[in-house]
């Protein structure tokens, strides 16, 4: 390949740093790697990475705060990697423009996964949109306003389908509980999220065989929601 | 207005008495005409008028009327019974001793039923008191909690008294711990005047009585005694009353003998903290140290079997069969991962003793955790059987999503490889009125009937060796998180065969958002 994706790994652990390298190298991406914020935003700025990793524990500068800076000039796609537990953190993250998260410890195909719907959505904004969706047995009709499962019309409510295509159209991308408020009830709406979850209850009920083992719309706790990706 | 009614009172009291008086002596008079008829012997006439007079001693409040009656009998006698008829005529034969000994007679009667009365008053006082005393103790001891105390103790010093009290634990002007009962609103600006809580605090810090009746500081409004032993002061009582009968030393007395009581209530009860404190920490004590245990003993075991299985890979990588060398890898794969499982299971301990036991709760859907669940556990055990349900009702529960994942997968991590079976594990949740009823059941060999009462506390690790490693140190954590939710956990075998290990959670947490 001529044309290799160059992966910026800010993260400043090298043996995880080396074993990330490692696997995207052989999957044939071109690896970058920086142990320190400052470095890291040089780094951008010069090399123009198709996809970042950001550890968010860094020496020097917070990994927020990095996204944060980076946000402003750059729509770069960022997935975060992180070691920490806490939900408020990556909801924190994500809020500030981070495209997605993984916890340590990962597979390296869930990695892989991760890097690819990244990227795919980033050429996406750039581009039209699909009109249509589909995965697994799962199809939409965004212009029909259709949902369909295994060749069933499925009826969904005006909120519900607008919740079900907004998470389509981020499909494998993980959306928080207020991005999916501010999306459908505009940005001034209040953030409580009951609502939301009673509306995903429905929807679970509507579209997934068995709500407690769903195919098609994961749960993250504490974060949001995700669409399955193939 | 009080005056008044006070003086109304006593009218009231004068005219009744003084009725009486005039009523039995006309009913003697008319006794002792009846009795003259008839008989025609004047003897008896001083007797009916002396049971007149103690009749009277007995029915009216002091001296006067009895002294007052026999005055008056003995003019009747003379006016009526004695010679000349209806004239008085003192200077008779015989009649000045008679005169005098009725008198005397009359009242030394008088006196002693006023004397009985008095004792007999006393002693109801007495009898009221002890009988207080007896119902505040009884209450007292089955009460729990220092507010309750201080209520039963605030109701019963102003029942009792019929005055307003304030009641400090611990130094007034540090702690500010107090509770008020009053008769009038106004007692409360009177109460939290500076004077009054200086007052309060004289009494904290020397111990002995402060107040109105002290003198020592005269514009004291309150009564104050401390709530105190020999060596250790527990708090203040505050008496505010109009009337003067606190300040008589009798009253004095028995509300020390009160106050005693509620000394007896209040040390029980820290008593009683002390050792739920200590109870907490030894659990918590415990838990600790079988983590630590297992740590040692757990974690040493994968990790040398990690090092054993990567040098020979490295070392020996010509020598070992493709399948051979497959197999090493996957040894280590399966040991890093039950690893990060144990570690997971460390941070989930820390995360309970961090904040004294308090989690953070949140609103969580129980659909959502259980479907969670299910996404970690099949990401360790693709192979694993597992059915999950959860009912069409959708509900969502006070918790800590972490931990409860965490006992989710503890216990399905239990069945998937204790069980020793391939039938599926069945994951259930229903609820009740209270409680989600989360369930786990398989169809394996089932649990050792005399383990089950013991199979959280996490102590039979080392009995059953190697092949149970970190379980029972998992299933403890699982109680740990339980009990910190105010739920239960339990364990049990199934009749057609395999366990079941099942817990609850409250559906409303009393301490959501305003957990620290």
């Amino acid at each position: 390949m001529a044309n290799k994706f160059k992966v910026l790994i800010i993260e400043d652990e090298t043996a995880i740093s080396n074993f990330i390298a490692t696997t995207l190298k052989s999957n044939g991406y071109m690896v970058l790697l920086s142990s320190s914020g400052k470095e890291a935003l040089s780094m951008i700025a010069s090399h123009c990475p198709d996809v970042i990793l950001l550890d968010l524990g860094l020496p020097d500068i917070d990994g927020l705060e990095i996204l944060k800076q980076l946000r402003k000039w750059s729509s770069i796609p960022v997935i975060i990697v992180s070691a920490r537990v806490n939900e408020e953190e990556k909801v924190e993250a994500l809020d500030a423009g981070a495209d997605d998260y993984i916890t340590k410890p990962f597979g390296t195909s869930e990695l892989l996964a991760r890097i690819r719907t990244a990227m795919r959505h980033a050429s996406q904004n750039n581009t039209i949109q699909n009109d249509k969706f589909s995965v697994k047995g799962l199809s939409i009709d965004f212009g029909k306003r259709l949902v369909i499962i295994d060749g069933k019309e499925i009826h969904l409510t005006q909120i519900e389908f607008k919740i079900v295509s907004l998470l389509a159209k981020s499909q494998g991308r993980v959306l928080t509980y207020d991005q999916i408020i501010a999306e459908l009830w505009g940005p001034y709406a209040v953030k409580d999220n009951q609502i939301l979850r009673v509306n995903m209850a429905n929807i679970r009920r509507k579209l997934e065989k068995n709500p407690a083992e769903p195919q098609y719309i994961f749960t993250e706790v504490g974060v949001g929601y995700r669409m399955v990706d193939e | 207005m009080k005056k008044n009614n006070f003086n109304q009172f006593h009218i009231l009291l004068f005219f009744s008495d003084f009725l009486k008086t005039i009523l039995i002596l006309f009913i003697a008079t008319i006794l002792a005409f009846t009795l003259v008829r008839l008989s025609a012997i004047a003897d008896n006439i001083f007797s009916i008028y002396i049971l007149a007079v103690a009749l009277i001693s007995v029915v009216t409040s002091g001296y006067i009327w009895g002294i007052f009656s026999s005055f008056l009998g003995i003019f009747s006698v003379n006016y009526f019974f004695t010679f000349p008829y209806n004239a008085f005529n003192f200077l008779l034969a015989g009649y000045p001793p008679a005169f005098f000994s009725m008198l005397v007679i009359s009242t030394i009667i008088s006196t002693l039923t006023v004397k009985i009365k008095k004792q007999a008053l006393i002693f109801s006082e007495r009898e009221k008191q002890a009988e207080s005393l007896h119902d505040i103790t009884k209450r007292l001891l089955t009460a729990t909690g220092m507010d309750n105390i201080r209520t039963l103790a605030l109701d019963y010093f102003s029942n009792f008294y019929h005055c307003s009290v304030i009641i400090y634990f611990g130094n007034p002007s540090i702690d500010q711990n107090y509770g008020m009962k009053l008769l009038t609103e106004q007692h409360t600006s009177i109460f939290e005047n500076q004077t009054e809580k200086n007052a309060a605090q004289l009494c904290y810090d020397t111990s002995v009585v402060v107040g109105a009746d002290t003198f020592s500081q005269t514009n004291i409004k309150g009564t104050y005694l401390p709530i105190s032993t020999d060596d250790t002061v527990f708090g203040v009582i505050g008496l505010l009353s109009e009337n003067e009968g606190l300040k008589q030393p009798k009253t004095l007395d028995f509300l020390g003998i009160m106050t005693s009581q509620l000394i007896l209530a209040i040390e029980r009860q820290n008593l009683f903290e002390k050792q739920q404190k200590i109870l907490v920490e030894t659990e918590k004590e415990k838990m600790r140290s079988n983590l630590l245990r297992a740590v040692s003993h757990d974690l040493r075991t994968p990790l040398t079997c990690i090092v054993f299985s990567a040098t020979t890979v490295l070392e020996q990588n010509t020598a070992l069969s493709k399948q051979q060398f497959q197999k090493l890898l996957n040894d280590i794969i399966q040991d890093a991962q039950w690893l990060i499982h144990m570690v997971e299971n460390l941070l989930a301990v820390t995360r309970i003793n961090n904040e004294h036991a308090v989690i953070k709760k949140q609103q969580e859907a129980v659909e959502e955790i259980v479907a969670a669940t299910m996404v970690k556990i099949k990401k360790r055990f693709p192979d694993a059987q597992i059915k999950a349900s959860v009912p069409q009702e959708f509900i969502m529960i006070p918790m800590d999503a972490t931990l409860i994942m965490q006992v989710l997968i503890n216990l399905l991590e239990n069945a998937i490889v204790h069980s020793h079976s391939t039938e599926a594990i069945l994951l259930d949740v229903v609820y009740t009125e209270q409680y989600a009823i989360f369930s786990i059941k398989d169809n394996g060999v089932g649990l050792d009937e005399n383990e089950i009462n013991h199979i959280f506390d996490g102590v039979f690790i080392e009995k059953t060796g190697d092949s149970t490693r970190g379980i029972g140190i998992g299933l403890s954590i699982c109680k740990s998180i339980i009990f910190a939710h105010k739920g239960s956990i339990s364990a049990e075998n199934n009749k057609e065969g395999g366990a079941t290990f099942r817990f609850t959670l409250p559906k409303k947490g009393e301490d959501i958002n305003h957990g620290e």
